[in-house]
């Protein structure tokens, strides 16, 4: 197998349109360790502050800024990037796979991730995003300065890629594993990985909805989270999605041990159906314990309460993983080669981190630390750990990746660098937490002065680690030793790392390396960035402009699609010819079925979102719609909504219908159906617009204006989006391209569509209809 | 299951036994931490005025307004207090109260009361500084002010 040399890079063509998954995943692992730097640098910059060398060497805004930008980088375009792309190299091989199950799906959620990162370091440059990595409102609305739209933009447009991406893992994991792996005895890390792609899925809508509430209630002057909403709302969505989210950072890094650990250690893993389970069971115990992040807010006793123990709750999964790891060792003859080390550092690190969150997860505990430095060393305790698991990852595959032996001597004084470092760094802030010094403190009174100044030594350390590293990656890379063909010798004790050559799905006659003829992904991928700029530039009033680059990016997407699946040269399942697979027939329509069932679901996340911001800011209210300048101003005439709403439950009737004339072969039927289906579906949206223009209620009337155009414009959106995969459909009708054996866009459009009818008449029951009367939780002195 | 593996859970659940019934402990006797919150809409905020109101001999009720970056009032000086009713609001961004050295440390939001009931410790400390611990904005960590009492 040719292994990834250097000659990749020279050919800028090859590397635009790869969609080969190992490739990619190097692309990845590239993109991710450059943010890795400048969110490193950051802090790095901001411990010479704390440190005093010298003493106000930045100014507090570009303090600030750093606060935001190294937080949400190095948890979002570094560490969920860097495990993509390690995933993408070594999860296909570990089930036999031949590539991911869309491969330019996946070089398209790669190629998001440059103008996402462009745009994201952006705003230092432009202005200072003052905001911190959480994006508390009311200060994140306030405060006018357009670095906080990049910032925010950056953030929905690498989640859009994290998400999209996500799918593509589960779609594998399920449907493109080798027959002879069943789903209990994959490799640990593909448990962790599915565990984590699921997560992923269900939080990062959320947080994008969140981000677009945010942003409307700083351009829109709508009322989610200030002036008649609530800065708690804001808080709920983030740690709804912030919590899983530190979940998503460590399970693939959980992962990671699981393999390594075991081959260094020269014996199965202890307990492989147990740390199997804990994967699914820390991500399933991960979406219910979110509000451990606001126990000092004047949230009621008894919800806080609950989420305390959810949250010791989920401390036990993890400790099952830590004992059978422990255990694997004891039973093990430990070779200590740098990455064991690297993992067995992640247990010790971790072990600190892991343990200081459950003293965290104490309320009268968390009183006396929260928002001190005790929680920042509790949490860095735990993303360090990850970065040596990653490290060690990185190590471990190194020889497979690039055929060539690390230098053993620069990578154990990177470990003892790095080790000490990280140690250094971070124990005095438990000290500065216990004696009170707050977090997020640009200055500090004299007493805090000696730790601060050992924390900032202990960076030097780490800096210096990381660079020795970095240095031994590319010279090993350059000039290192070739490795042998099992490098770690754990193929001879039964352990293969990944599934043997004999037992992979084959590619059907094409190329090893899967390339398309043109960068079809890479340009698309990147005018993403044009679509969310454009999306910005019409909200903050520049429509003009905005229109055009929107204008631009639908253009670059609609001819990548009319190259692949309408031109005469296209193939309706394009990829999937690439490769073959053990009973192809039926195996498609579940992979439709379940392929659209999962991008349902992740769009019902953000209706999940929207539904529960309202009956939120409903129940602070004690009468609704609450008054706007001593008015009420409701919707009291339903005649206009109800006449839409038969027409659009007509549509999903006239819809099915037409996907039963396609499944009996009658095309013209099938045309005819979905051409009246989009008719009704476009008087539907004439009948909205109808209903917003005569209402007499603006986006900016209150709580309940603002709440009333989210869901239905978010559904009006939806349905706007279904109209045009409905246009699609009938082009390729018309193209010919699809007949009675194959249906399948045309049942993933059937599926969506009753999706639409299906929240709409949640939209009816809770918003019009108030049928949903929630509790008033927080009363009036 | 291995004899090593009973023996661990063994312990741990009988760990997570004493945990679990110590907080069910805590419901039954209704042990509430003293703070809570209210909403407060502008009607109250007018009403509200920030200071001290001494209601009972040792009982005092401070009210403070929060905001970018200094707590009204600055100085508060209270006399052999027993029990002290903070009521605090803020009338811009999310700030933190924290008196430094003790558990009281909460979340103040604008629309919201926060209000925390703290019996100060009977020993010889006088002053008790008040910090500003959630993000306020560029000058958060100037923001303080201080409690002092008199015996």
């Amino acid at each position: 197998m040719e292994k990834h040399n250097i000659k990749f890079y020279k050919n800028i063509r090859l590397l635009l349109s790869t969609t080969h998954h190992t490739e990619i995943g190097i692309l990845y692992l590239w993109l991710a360790f450059i943010n890795f730097i400048l969110a490193g640098t950051s802090a790095f910059v901001m411990r010479l502050q704390l440190g005093k060398l010298p003493e106000n060497i930045i100014s507090e805004q570009i303090y600030y800024s750093l606060v935001t930008l190294h937080g949400l980088a190095m948890v979002l375009f570094f560490i969920v990037p860097a495990f993509t792309g390690l995933a993408n190299y070594i999860l296909p091989k570990m089930i036999g796979a031949p590539d991911l199950y869309w491969p330019k799906i996946n070089a398209l959620a790669f190629w998001m991730n440059v103008p996402a990162s462009i745009i994201f370091w952006l705003s230092i440059l432009i202005g200072k995003p003052i905001v911190t990595w959480t994006l508390y409102a009311p200060f994140s609305v306030y405060y006018q300065d357009i670095a906080v739209d990049f910032v925010g933009l950056g953030v929905i447009l690498i989640g859009i890629s994290t998400t999209i991406s996500a799918i593509n893992f589960i779609m594998t994991i399920l449907r493109l594993r080798h027959p002879s792996i069943p789903f209990s005895h994959m490799p640990l890390f593909v448990w962790a990985f599915f565990s984590t792609a699921i997560l992923v899925i269900v939080v990062t809508p959320p947080l994008a909805a969140g981000l677009i509430m945010l942003e409307m209630d700083r351009y829109l002057g709508t009322h989610f989270f200030v002036r008649q909403g609530d800065p708690i709302l804001w808080q709920h969505i983030f740690w709804f999605f912030g919590h899983p989210e530190v979940y998503i950072l460590v399970l693939p890094a959980m992962g990671i041990v699981s393999e390594v650990l075991p081959r260094m250690a020269r014996r199965p893993i202890y307990g492989f159906r147990a740390i199997a389970l804990s994967s699914l069971l820390i991500a399933i115990i991960s979406y219910i314990v979110w509000v451990h992040h606001m126990f000092t807010t004047p949230t009621d006793i008894n919800v806080r309460i609950f989420f305390m123990v959810t949250t010791v709750a989920v401390a036990i999964p993890t400790g099952i993983k830590i004992f059978n790891w422990v255990a694997t060792l004891y039973g093990g003859r430990i070779r200590l080669c740098t990455p064991m080390a690297f993992m067995l550092a992640f247990i010790a690190a971790f072990i600190i981190g892991g343990i200081t969150g459950v003293y965290n997860a104490y309320i009268p505990i968390n009183y006396s630390i929260q928002d001190t430095y005790w929680v920042l060393a509790h949490f860095h305790f735990v993303v360090l750990p990850i970065v040596f698991a990653l490290i060690g990852g990185i190590y471990y595959y190194f020889p497979f990746i690039t055929g060539k032996m690390f230098s053993e001597k620069l990578s154990k004084i990177s470990f003892i660098l790095i080790v000490t470092g990280t140690y250094l760094t971070y124990t005095p802030w438990f000290k500065l937490g216990l004696e009170g010094m707050p977090r997020r403190y640009y200055n500090y009174p004299p007493q805090y002065y000696e730790l601060q100044f050992l924390s900032t030594i202990g960076t030097f350390i780490l800096a210096l680690g990381l660079l020795v590293f970095f240095i031994d990656i590319i010279k090993s890379w350059l000039k290192g030793r070739p490795a042998k063909e099992d490098p770690w010798g754990a193929a001879k004790i039964g352990l293969p790392e990944f599934a043997t050559a004999g037992h992979s799905v084959h590619l059907n006659g094409s190329s090893h390396e899967l390339h398309y003829p043109h960068p079809y992904a890479a340009i698309a991928g990147i005018s993403t960035g044009f679509a969310g700029l454009g999306s910005f530039l019409v909200l903050s009033g520049n429509l003009i402009l905005g229109s055009i680059l929107i204008a631009i990016f639908i253009g670059i997407m609609s001819y990548w699609f009319y190259k692949d699946y309408l031109s005469k040269s296209s193939k309706l399942a394009h990829y999937l010819s690439e490769f073959s697979l053990e009973k192809l027939a039926n195996l498609k329509r579940g992979d439709v079925l379940v392929a659209t069932l999962i991008f349902i679901f992740s769009e019902a996340t953000i209706f999940g979102t929207a539904f529960s911001s309202y009956i939120w800011l409903r129940a602070l209210y004690p009468t609704w719609p609450p008054p706007v300048d001593g008015k009420v101003i409701e919707l009291v005439d339903f005649t206009v909504p109800l006449i839409n709403s038969a027409f659009l439950f007509a549509s999903g009737g006239t819809m099915h219908v037409a996907y039963e004339m396609l499944k009996r072969g009658f095309i013209n039927r099938f045309k005819i159906f979905l051409m009246i289906t989009f008719i009704l579906g476009t008087i539907f949206i004439i009948g909205q617009i109808i209903e917003y223009m005569h209402s007499g209620l603006s986006i900016k009337d209150g709580v309940y204006g603002s709440t009333f155009y989210l869901i239905t414009g978010l559904h009006g959106t939806h349905v706007i989006m279904g109209l045009a995969f409905m246009l699609v459909l009938l082009a390729m009708a018309f193209k010919m391209k699809l007949s009675k054996e194959r249906y399948h866009p045309v049942l993933a459009g059937t599926l969506y569509w009753h999706f639409v009818d299906i929240v709409w008449v949640f939209v009816l029951a809770i918003v019009y209809f108030n049928l949903l009367q929630p509790p008033v939780l927080i009363h009036h002195i | 299951m291995n004899k090593i593996e009973k023996i661990w859970a063994g312990i741990v659940i009988a760990i997570l036994a004493l945990f679990l019934s110590t907080l069910a402990y805590s419901i039954t006797i209704g042990y509430n931490p003293p703070s809570s919150g209210a909403l407060c809409l502008p009607a109250d905020l007018e009403k509200f005025n920030p200071g001290v109101i001494e209601r009972e001999p040792g009982v005092y009720e401070v009210n403070i307004l929060a905001k970018q970056y200094y707590f009204e009032p600055f100085k508060i000086t209270l006399k052999n207090p027993k029990k002290i009713i903070f009521r605090i609001t803020s009338i811009d961004v999310i700030h933190g109260f924290s008196i430094v050295g003790t558990n009281v440390n909460v979340m103040v939001f604008p629309g919201y009361f926060t209000i925390v009931t703290w019996e100060p410790p009977q020993n010889d400390q006088r002053e008790f500084l008040i910090i500003c611990n959630e993000y306020c904005g560029t000058y958060h960590s100037t923001m303080y002010s201080k409690l002092i009492i008199e015996r």
